[in-house]
C-alpha cells in the first residue's frame, strides 16, 4: 500500500515540489518531440474520478496519462449517483477492484482525497476538492513562474479575488511559501477566509497598494453567482475595485507576470484583452498543465520516491 | 585504494570502494582516440554521423569523441544527449529517476546514430535507448560505443566500439571518468 | 424477580458517598441500604460506585419509519449499556409527534424499550412549521417535553404564541439553536481550521444570537425552556443572565462538545460532523469553566446508517452516537467531583424530564431501583464496532475515556451485567 499521494501541497513539501518541477523539465522536453510520448507507465491504470464536471482538468490528466502510455479509465459521476445511495466508499472500492494504480479525483466537497486511502491501495491525486486544494494547479503555477522569472525565492506574489472559495488559492499559498516567495491575499473581506492568522501571508482589501510591488499578479476567477449572495454588490463594482484593467497592468513592475487559473471571465477579474497582454503567461499555464500532470503521475507511479538515482552508471 | 564518496549514490546508498584501477587517465584518452578512428573508418566519413551520449556516464565520452573527430577530420559532428529513464523496463520495480533532460535538437531520420555509454553490462539501458531513439526519427543505422564492456549480457546486444573488455563479478561496480576506470564494490549499502 | 443484593459498593447520591450494600426487593424497589446486608442473590460491586441511573434528555432512537438508523430496542440497549435508565426520545423529521394519535403510537412503541423511554412531542405541525400543534391534546396523552425549534428564527410571533400557550399545560419547550441563517452551507465551526480546510463554517455567534432571542422571549412569556446541545460559553452566560432575571430556563451540553474539538476534522472524517459543530479548544475550555451552571449533560445521541457517514464531509448527515461514551467522556474531560457528574447526568435531567419520582434523586428505601454501577477509574478506548447501538460510526472512535458502566438496573432488573446487555428475549 502506497503512502505516496498528492492530495495537498503538504503531501509533497518543498522537496516533493522541487522533485516534480525537476521532472517537469524532462516532460517539457518530451512534449516538444515529434512523438511526445514515452512508455514510462506502460501497464499502469489511472482512474479519473470526477464528481464535478471539469473538462479542462480531466482532459489534462487524460492527456498526461496517454503520453506516459498509461491506461486511463474515466468515471464521471454526477451527484445523482450519490443520491442513488452509493456511498463514496462503495464507488472507491468498486474502482479499486478493477485494479487501478492511481485515482485522480475531483469532488465538490473538501477532503475527499484524504478519505480515499481508507478504501483503496491506489495512489491518490487531488484534482480539486471543494474550496480546499488543487495541488497540480499550484505545481503548474510554480513551474510557470520558475520558467519565466527564474525562481520563486524572494518573489512577491499577490493572489487577487475570491480567496474564500478558492482551492487554487489555498494550494498556491502553500506552494509559493514553500519555495520562498511571499504572498499577499487581495480581496474584499466578504471573499476572504474567516481566519488566515496561521497562513503566513499578508492580506489587504486595497488592490492598488500591491500592484507596483508584485512580481506576480495571480487573478482568481470570480464565480458569477457570488453577486447573488451579496459577497459583492455587483460584478461591475468588483471589476472596478479588484479587476486587472489595462491601466492597472501599466503600473506593474517591468519583470512581472499576470496569471490566471482559467477559465477567465473577461471584463470581470481581468479586462477583456489581458490574456494577450505581454506580461500574461496564461497560455503557458495551460501548456504546462499536461507537463505537470505527467510529472505528478510519474512521481507517484514511476519514480517511486524523490531520491535521486544517478552516479555509478555501471549500466 | 581510497574510498570514493559520491554526491549521487545509488538508491541503496553506501560508499564506492575501489579495489583496482583498470585504466588510468592516459588509458582512457588513448582508448577514445582509437575509438574515434574506428568510428571514422567504419562509417567512411562523418557526413551522416550523430553521436548520442547516454545520461549521465555517456555524455562526456560522446563530447570527447566529437572533439577528437573534429581534430582528425576538421568536421563537427552533432552531439545529442539522451536520458532513457522513461524507457526503462524496471520502472515500478526500482526507483527510476531521470538525471538531465534529453537534448536532441535534430531529427535522426536517415542519420547514423552512435550511442555512447560508459559501461555496457546487461544491455537493458541500450535496449531502452534504442526504443527512445526511434521516437526522434528513423535512423539509417544505430551503432554502439562503450568505454567498458563488463559482460553479463541479458539481451542480444553487442558493442561496435569498445574501450576495453573487462571480466567482472556481478556485484562489482565500474566507475568511468576522464581520470581513469576503477573496479570496486559498494560498501555499507542498506539492505 | 427475586431479592438482589449489591454488595460492597460505594453508594453515591446527594447525601454524599458511603460504603454500603443495597438490597433490592422482589418488586424491584430499594428495600434497604446499609452495611452487612443479606440477600438471596448477591452481586459483588466492590470498588464500584452505585448511583441512580443516568437520564438522557436528548436521544434519537429511530422511529416507525426509520428502523435502520436505530430502533427503540437497539437505542435503549445502547442507553442501558451507558448506564442510562431513562431516555427522552427526540423525534427527527419527518418523524413528528404533532398530534395525539401519533404520540400515542410512539408511546406504545416505547413499551418495548429496555429502559424508561419518554416520548417528546412537536410544538409545531410537521408540514407547517409556522403553526402550533395541539399542545393540549398531546400533553393529555402524557407528553411534557416538546421540540419547538420548528418555526424559523425570524417568526418571532409564532414562537411567542407557542411559549405563551404552552404554560397552561406545564410543559417544557425544547430548543436546539442551530438554525443556519448565518451559514446556510456551514458544516463545521467557523475559525482557523475551517478557513484552512475551505469548509464552510458555522460561527459560534449564530447559536448565541438564537439563545439570546429565545431567552428574551422566555422572560417575556414565562414559558419553560430547555436549550439542547449548547456549545459555546457565551450561550451559557446568556442563559445564566436570563435565569438570574427569573427566566424558567435549563440547558444541556453534550459529551462530545466537551471532549472533542474542531481539529479532528482535519481528517475529513464525517464521524466528527455534528450540529452544533465541534468547537475550538479554547471554546471548550471556556465551556468547561461554566459547567457548574449547566443543568444537564445530554448525549444528542444521533445514530444514522453507517454508510451515510462514509460520504464526503459536506454530504454526510450531522450527528454522532453518545449514549455509551457519555459517562466516560464526562469523567475524563470534566475536572469536577463525581457528585457533580451525577447531578449533570442523573439528578438534574430527571427533574427536567419530570421523572424525579422514579429516576435520579437519592437512593432511599421505597424508590424503584433504577441504578447504575460503574468504575469511575476504569480507562477504556471506544470501538464503534462493539457498540450496542445500530450505528457503529461514532465521534468517540479510538478515544480514551475514563469511567465505565458495569451494571445497570431498571426497576430492579439487571439489564447490563459486567458491561454486557442481557438477553431480553426480543
Amino acid at each position: 500500500m502506497t503512502e505516496n499521494h498528492i492530495r495537498g501541497i503538504d503531501d509533497l513539501g518543498k522537496s516533493g515540489i522541487e522533485e516534480i518541477l525537476a521532472l517537469s523539465d524532462h516532460f517539457h522536453e518530451v512534449s516538444t518531440r515529434r512523438i511526445p510520448k514515452v512508455p514510462a507507465l506502460r501497464g499502469k491504470t489511472i482512474a479519473l474520478l470526477f464528481y464535478e464536471d471539469s473538462t479542462r482538468t480531466r482532459l489534462s490528466f487524460e492527456t498526461a496519462s496517454k503520453r506516459l502510455s498509461a491506461d486511463s479509465l474515466n468515471f464521471s459521476i454526477g451527484s445523482s449517483s450519490v443520491k442513488k445511495g452509493e456511498s463514496l466508499r462503495d464507488t472507491i472500492e468498486t474502482i479499486s477492484a478493477m485494479g487501478v494504480d492511481a485515482i485522480v479525483v475531483r469532488h465538490g466537497s473538501a477532503g475527499v482525497p484524504w478519505m480515499l486511502p481508507r478504501w483503496t491501495d491506489a495512489a491518490v491525486i487531488n484534482a480539486g476538492d471543494g474550496s480546499h486544494e488543487h495541488p497540480t494547479q499550484a505545481l503548474l503555477d510554480c513551474y510557470t513562474i520558475r520558467k519565466n522569472l527564474g525562481e520563486l525565492n524572494g518573489k512577491r506574489i499577490a493572489i487577487v479575488g475570491d480567496i474564500k472559495h478558492s482551492r487554487v488559492a489555498r494550494s498556491n499559498v502553500k506552494a509559493f511559501l514553500a519555495l520562498g516567495a511571499s504572498v499577499t491575499l487581495v480581496g474584499p473581506k466578504t471573499l476572504m477566509p474567516f481566519n488566515t492568522d496561521d497562513w503566513g501571508v499578508e492580506t489587504t482589501d486595497q488592490f492598488d497598494s500591491v500592484i507596483g510591488d508584485s512580481d506576480v499578479l495571480y487573478m482568481l476567477r470570480m464565480q458569477l453567482e457570488r453577486q447573488q449572495k451579496s459577497f459583492v454588490p455587483s460584478l461591475r463594482e468588483y471589476a472596478k475595485e479588484y479587476g486587472l484593467s489595462d491601466s492597472r497592468a501599466q503600473s506593474m513592475k517591468p519583470e512581472s507576470l499576470i496569471m490566471h487559473p482559467g477559465p477567465m471571465n473577461r471584463g470581470v477579474e481581468v479586462s477583456s484583452n489581458i490574456k494577450e497582454h505581454p506580461k500574461s503567461v496564461v497560455n503557458n499555464q495551460v501548456a504546462n498543465g499536461v507537463i505537470i500532470r505527467m510529472s505528478a503521475l510519474y512521481y507517484l507511479l514511476g519514480a517511486g520516491s524523490i531520491t535521486k538515482l544517478e552516479g555509478f552508471n555501471d549500466e | 585504494m581510497a574510498d570514493l564518496e559520491r554526491p549521487n549514490t545509488p538508491l541503496d546508498g553506501g560508499v564506492f570502494h575501489a579495489r583496482s584501477e583498470i585504466m588510468n587517465a592516459d588509458g582512457v584518452r588513448r582508448a577514445l582516440w582509437r575509438m574515434s578512428h574506428e568510428i571514422l573508418e567504419q562509417n567512411r566519413g562523418l557526413s551522416e554521423l550523430v553521436l548520442v551520449g547516454l545520461e549521465v556516464g555517456g555524455v562526456h565520452l560522446a563530447q570527447k569523441l566529437a572533439e577528437n573527430l573534429l581534430e582528425i577530420e576538421k568536421q563537427k559532428v552533432p552531439v545529442g544527449t539522451l536520458d532513457v529513464a522513461f524507457y526503462r523496463d524496471d520502472i515500478g520495480i526500482r526507483q527510476v529517476t531521470p538525471s538531465n533532460p534529453t537534448d536532441m535538437p535534430f531529427d535522426l531520420t536517415s542519420r547514423i546514430v552512435v550511442l555512447v555509454d560508459d559501461v555496457l553490462f546487461t544491455g537493458r539501458t541500450i535496449r531502452a535507448a534504442m526504443d527512445a531513439i526511434v521516437d526522434f526519427g528513423r535512423p539509417a543505422a544505430v551503432q554502439l560505443a562503450v568505454m567498458i564492456d563488463r559482460g553479463h549480457r541479458e539481451l542480444p546486444i553487442r558493442p561496435d566500439y569498445v574501450g576495453k573488455n573487462v571480466p567482472t563479478r556481478r556485484d562489482e561496480l565500474v566507475d568511468v571518468t576522464e581520470n581513469g576506470v576503477l573496479l570496486g564494490v559498494m560498501k555499507d549499502a542498506k539492505p | 424477580m427475586s431479592e438482589l443484593l449489591l454488595q460492597g459498593g460505594r453508594v453515591l447520591d446527594k447525601a454524599g458517598d458511603r460504603l454500603a450494600d443495597v438490597l433490592i426487593d422482589d418488586e424491584g424497589r430499594i428495600a434497604e441500604i446499609g452495611k452487612g446486608l443479606k440477600g438471596k442473590e448477591t452481586l459483588d460491586v466492590q470498588g464500584k460506585i452505585v448511583s441512580s441511573g443516568f437520564v438522557d434528555l436528548n436521544a434519537y432512537l429511530g422511529g416507525p419509519e426509520d428502523q435502520l438508523s436505530e430502533t427503540i430496542i437497539s437505542g435503549t440497549e445502547s442507553a442501558v449499556k451507558g448506564g442510562y435508565t431513562a431516555v427522552v426520545a427526540i423525534s427527527r423529521n419527518p418523524v413528528v409527534a404533532d398530534n395525539a394519535s401519533s404520540v400515542k403510537a410512539l408511546i406504545e412503541l416505547s413499551e418495548e424499550a429496555l429502559c424508561e423511554t419518554i416520548v417528546s412531542g412537536s410544538a409545531t405541525l410537521h408540514n407547517d412549521a409556522g403553526t402550533m400543534s395541539p399542545l393540549g391534546e398531546i400533553s393529555d396523552a402524557g407528553v411534557k417535553l416538546f421540540s419547538a425549534s420548528g418555526p424559523p428564527l425570524t417568526d418571532f410571533e409564532t414562537t411567542r404564541r407557542i411559549m405563551e400557550y404552552s404554560q397552561k399545560y406545564d410543559i417544557t419547550l425544547l430548543y436546539s439553536c442551530s438554525n443556519s441563517y448565518l451559514s446556510p452551507k456551514g458544516v463545521m465551526n467557523e475559525g482557523a481550521v475551517s478557513s484552512q480546510l475551505g469548509i464552510p463554517g458555522i460561527p459560534a455567534v449564530a447559536e448565541e444570537i438564537e439563545v439570546f432571542q429565545l431567552s428574551q422571549l422566555a422572560l417575556l412569556t414565562g414559558a419553560n425552556l430547555h436549550f439542547q446541545q449548547i456549545s459555546t460559553a457565551k450561550s451559557i452566560e446568556i442563559i445564566n443572565e436570563a435565569k438570574s432575571n427569573g427566566a424558567s430556563i435549563t440547558c444541556e451540553v453534550s459529551p462530545h462538545h466537551i471532549s472533542l474539538d474542531e481539529s479532528f476534522i482535519t481528517s475529513f472524517d464525517a464521524r466528527y460532523k455534528v450540529l452544533p459543530p465541534l468547537r475550538s479548544k479554547q471554546e471548550i475550555a471556556s465551556v468547561k469553566e461554566l459547567i457548574t451552571s449547566v443543568d444537564a449533560i445530554a448525549t444528542g445521541h444521533s445514530p444514522c446508517q453507517d454508510h451515510l457517514k462514509q460520504q464526503a464531509f459536506a454530504d454526510a448527515p450531522f450527528g454522532t452516537t453518545g449514549l455509551e461514551a457519555a459517562l466516560g467522556a464526562s469523567i475524563m474531560h470534566l475536572d469536577i467531583p463525581l457528585k457533580e457528574i451525577l447531578r449533570l447526568m442523573s439528578w438534574s435531567p430527571a427533574e427536567i424530564a419530570g421523572i424525579a419520582e422514579t429516576h435520579g434523586g437519592d437512593l432511599v428505601p421505597g424508590r424503584p431501583a433504577n441504578l447504575a454501577v460503574f468504575d469511575p477509574e476504569a480507562t477504556w478506548v471506544v470501538k464503534g464496532d462493539q457498540a450496542a447501538s445500530k450505528c457503529s460510526v461514532t465521534a468517540f472512535e479510538d478515544i480514551e475515556l475514563k469511567g465505565l458502566v458495569s451494571h445497570t438496573l431498571v426497576n430492579g432488573k439487571l439489564v447490563v451485567i459486567d458491561g454486557v446487555v442481557q438477553d431480553h428475549g426480543r
